[in-house]
């Protein structure tokens, strides 16, 4: 029987695959000790933006709250009108106390941020690309609209947050009894709805675009403290 | 007899949002969370009173620390990179005084380490370049000795070789030892192969035959030159 000729780059190919396995393992691993946040991180938030409307004293920062402790990992929520909804959450009312808060800011939490100041808002709306898995929550947001740098990097967040703080994603809640005065490109944004009673006839009509005349006839019949919710 | 509906009087947890009755509170923080209410309880009243926001709230009392969660686990990162963490000042809240007394103003970046210089560094030069090229005219740019010390002031651990450290010459050593095995297993093999089969084929080809001889010209019959007798 005769002998098949050995194969003389049989050697040369093994030390080929060798080699394309080390210089594989050494790119995982440089990709490992570049990145803060491990690969396989997966996103704490979700997509798009969501608003809790309706007219003042109705209920929409008691559900924000409800809805926050049912699903957010981490929440931050700007309380410039010092809702009493908000009076047990634990709250930061200086930049001192936010820094200490973000330094120490691992695990689950829930804080507001409580001030007068509207600088410190601004300040710390700022860094929200480098927040990691934080829903961003707006009461009255459209009082804080009226600070452009907010408006600004609200806009960011609510179009790209998923893809913002390493992966973990940040996302954006917009409570206001003014659907009007929320800037479009977030409008354009939202994805769940929740609504009490609406009776301006041009938040009516904004919210019917958003999500049909039915909808609106319904949020403007809404008794006291009653909701609905809609997906847009 | 019916039975007339109560109001519910529970309220969300402050940690994990379960609906508690008033008195449950402070049992379940200290039985589930491990976190010992203090005199300023969290236990919200059903009436909170108007909210008092120049005084600061009791955040360490029910600060939810997360217990030590396993490394993998998203929210075990804090919830702001270190960038962001810089971009909002000093994580201390106090700093020490300064050599002459002078306590630092309140606000201001405290520098704790290498990395807080480098980027301190490198900001002043960015900031001095473009104050230099607005007073002079000359176009933003900045030269690449800049570069350089901005550059030399990083730590070392950024450099990607420090950051691999043993592990990346451990990791060449042990590929190359590999390879110089697989390569020697690989030949020994082929020579074991071209025993087994004999005589090893000769690669060169054949060795010429001697050039056949010159063919014989073809037969020709013999003429013979005879004279008949009869031309004569």
């Amino acid at each position: 029987m005769p002998h098949e000729p050995p194969d003389p780059t049989r050697g040369l190919r093994v030390v080929l695959a060798i080699l394309a396995l080390a210089v594989a393992a050494i790119l995982f691993m440089v990709g490992q000790l570049r990145g803060d946040v491990p690969v396989t991180a997966p996103c704490l938030v979700r997509p798009g933006v969501t608003a809790i409307l309706g007219k003042s004293r109705t209920g929409k920062t008691t559900l924000a709250l409800k809805e926050l402790h049912g699903y957010a990992h981490r929440a931050l929520i700007f309380d410039p009108r010092a809702s009493e909804a908000l009076d047990a959450v634990p709250t930061l009312t200086s930049r001192a106390e936010v820094r200490r808060h973000f330094a120490n800011s691992a695990g689950r939490w829930i804080r507001t941020v409580r001030t007068f100041d509207l600088g410190l808002y601004s300040w710390l709306a700022a860094s929200v690309a480098h927040w990691r898995g934080v829903v961003w929550v707006m009461d009255d947001a459209h009082s804080l609209f009226s600070d452009p740098l907010i408006a600004e990097k609200a806009i960011e967040v609510g179009v790209g947050g998923r893809h913002m703080g390493g992966r973990l994603g940040v996302e954006l809640w917009v409570i206001t009894h003014r659907p009007v005065m929320v800037p479009a490109a977030i409008r354009s944004q939202v994805n769940t709805i929740h609504t009490f009673r609406q009776t301006g006839p041009l938040d009516l009509a904004e919210l019917a675009r958003w999500c049909g005349e039915d909808f609106a006839e319904r949020a403007s019949q809404l008794g006291d403290y009653q909701h609905i919710t809609g997906d847009v | 007899m019916t039975k007339r509906a109560r109001p519910d009087c529970r309220r969300p947890c402050s940690v994990c949002g379960k609906l508690l009755k008033p008195q449950g509170h402070r049992v379940h923080l200290l039985n589930t969370h491990g976190i010992t209410a203090g005199a300023s309880a969290p236990a919200p009243a059903p009436e909170s009173p108007p909210a008092d926001v120049s005084a600061p709230r009791p955040a360490a009392a029910v600060d939810p620390e997360a217990p030590a969660a396993p490394p993998a686990d998203p929210l075990a990162a804090p919830a702001i990179d270190p960038a962001g963490l810089a971009a909002l000042g000093a994580a201390e809240p106090a700093a020490p005084p300064l050599e002459g007394g002078e306590a630092p103003k309140p606000g201001a970046a405290v520098v704790h380490s290498r990395e807080d210089v480098g980027r301190a560094m490198e900001g002043l030069i960015r900031q001095g370049d473009r104050v230099a090229s607005k007073l002079l005219g000359v176009p933003e740019e900045k030269p690449a000795e800049l570069d350089h010390i901005v550059h030399m002031m990083r730590p070392g651990a950024e450099r990607i070789g420090d950051r691999l450290g043993a592990g990346f010459w451990l990791l060449a050593f042990i590929v190359g030892v590999l390879s110089w095995l697989a390569y020697k297993v690989a030949a020994a093999r082929e020579r074991r192969l071209q025993l087994s089969a004999g005589p090893a084929p000769s690669r060169r080809p054949a060795p010429t035959e001697p050039p056949p001889a010159e063919a014989p010209p073809p037969h020709v019959p013999e003429l013979h030159n005879r004279v008949s007798p009869l031309a004569s």
